[in-house]
């Protein structure tokens, strides 16, 4: 038997060993995973969920009779105390005739029985024509279009800026294009200056 | 044909921010138009011309306020002068204000009437034209 026959015989029982050897390795050595290890939640966070349902990043969408889709989302929708309260919520409408408004603000307050949804803290309001107005409470039907400002109100706008004492976005003929209306006292200043960005 | 006629005391500088303020504005979202309703005071400067109704004009792209169209009996004062209409057009840039139905101006004790007055608030001077009619009250009784 000349060298090389004795060393591939060799090779023969060598080689296998080897890959028995990887093989083993993948479940001798591999991380063994703890299925016992607890979820890393906050015992407040349990408690909370214990307590109260709760949604995270909900989203609601409806059309009105006119034509107009509205669709709520937010970071989580709890039902504390009796109300749904909603957090960081983006409401965005695309009006019949064509025009986006998207409104922003800290906490909604829904309540389906009235179906009329509740604003508040530091509500922002951005049109696609351009205005943008910022208030503190603003309540919504989810029926029809029918959004209502009551407090302070101030605003800009292609026009200049604007403060007024409510607003309310609605459609004044029924079908008809939707309104922005400020009312109670409206005050505007243009600066003709000032060029448009 | 018409009369030129000084109106208002002073050259009105029409770069200085213009504010109105009325009880309603409604913006129309489609169109974009906007519209003052209810006791609408429009001011600049020492012009105040107040009106029932404004509709706000754009210039192109929303570029800002071409002018404003003020209806439903309008009273200009600027200075001691005072002018009443149905209607007028008040375009901002270049500071003309074009008053037109039944115009009655009155300037301290003299009155005219005229159909239609242009009022140029940059230097102060109104020109009257359509049956102009005058009634100079020399005031002497």
């Amino acid at each position: 038997m000349d060298w090389y026959s004795r060393m591939v015989a060799w090779l023969k029982v060598l080689l296998p060993l080897m890959a028995l050897g990887l093989l083993s390795t993948l479940f001798l050595l591999s991380r063994n995973i703890d299925p016992t290890a607890s979820i890393p939640f906050a015992e407040k966070d349990v408690q909370d969920r214990l307590r109260d349902q709760q949604i995270t990043g909900p989203f609601f969408s409806g059309a009105t009779s006119s034509g107009d889709l509205i669709s709520f989302s937010a970071d989580k929708v709890g039902r504390g105390a009796g109300k749904t309260t909603a957090e960081n919520v983006v409401a965005k409408l695309d009006l019949a005739g064509g025009t986006k408004v998207n409104i922003t603000a800290n906490q909604a307050d829904l309540s389906m029985s009235e179906q009329t949804v509740t604003l508040t803290g530091d509500v922002k309001i951005t049109t696609s024509t351009l205005y943008k107005v910022t208030t503190n409470r603003l309540t919504s039907s989810l029926g029809q279009l029918d959004i209502k400002s009551p407090d302070e109100v101030q605003g800009s706008g292609p026009i200049g800026q604007i403060t007024a004492g409510s607003l309310q976005i609605s459609a004044v003929k029924d079908g008809g294009p939707a309104q922005l209306i400020f009312t109670n006292a409206v005050k505007l200043i243009y600066d003709p200056q000032k060029k448009r960005e | 044909q018409g009369t030129n006629v000084a109106f208002g005391t002073i050259r009105q500088d029409t770069s200085q921010p213009v504010e109105v303020t009325a009880d309603n504005l409604s913006v129309d979202q489609a169109s974009g138009t906007a519209v003052f309703v209810g006791n609408v005071l429009i001011g600049q400067g020492e012009m105040r011309l107040s009106a029932a109704r404004v509709k706000v004009v754009y210039k192109a792209q929303n570029e800002g306020i071409a002018s404003l169209e003020a209806t439903g009996g309008v009273t200009l004062v600027s200075g001691q002068d005072a002018a009443e209409a149905e209607r007028a057009d008040y375009n901002i840039d270049s500071g003309t204000i074009v008053m037109t139905g039944s115009v009655l101006m009155t300037q301290g004790a003299s009155a005219l009437t005229a159909e239609r007055m242009s009022v140029d608030l940059k230097d102060g001077t109104a020109k009257m034209s359509g049956r102009v009619k005058t009634i100079l009250n020399t005031g002497n009784n």
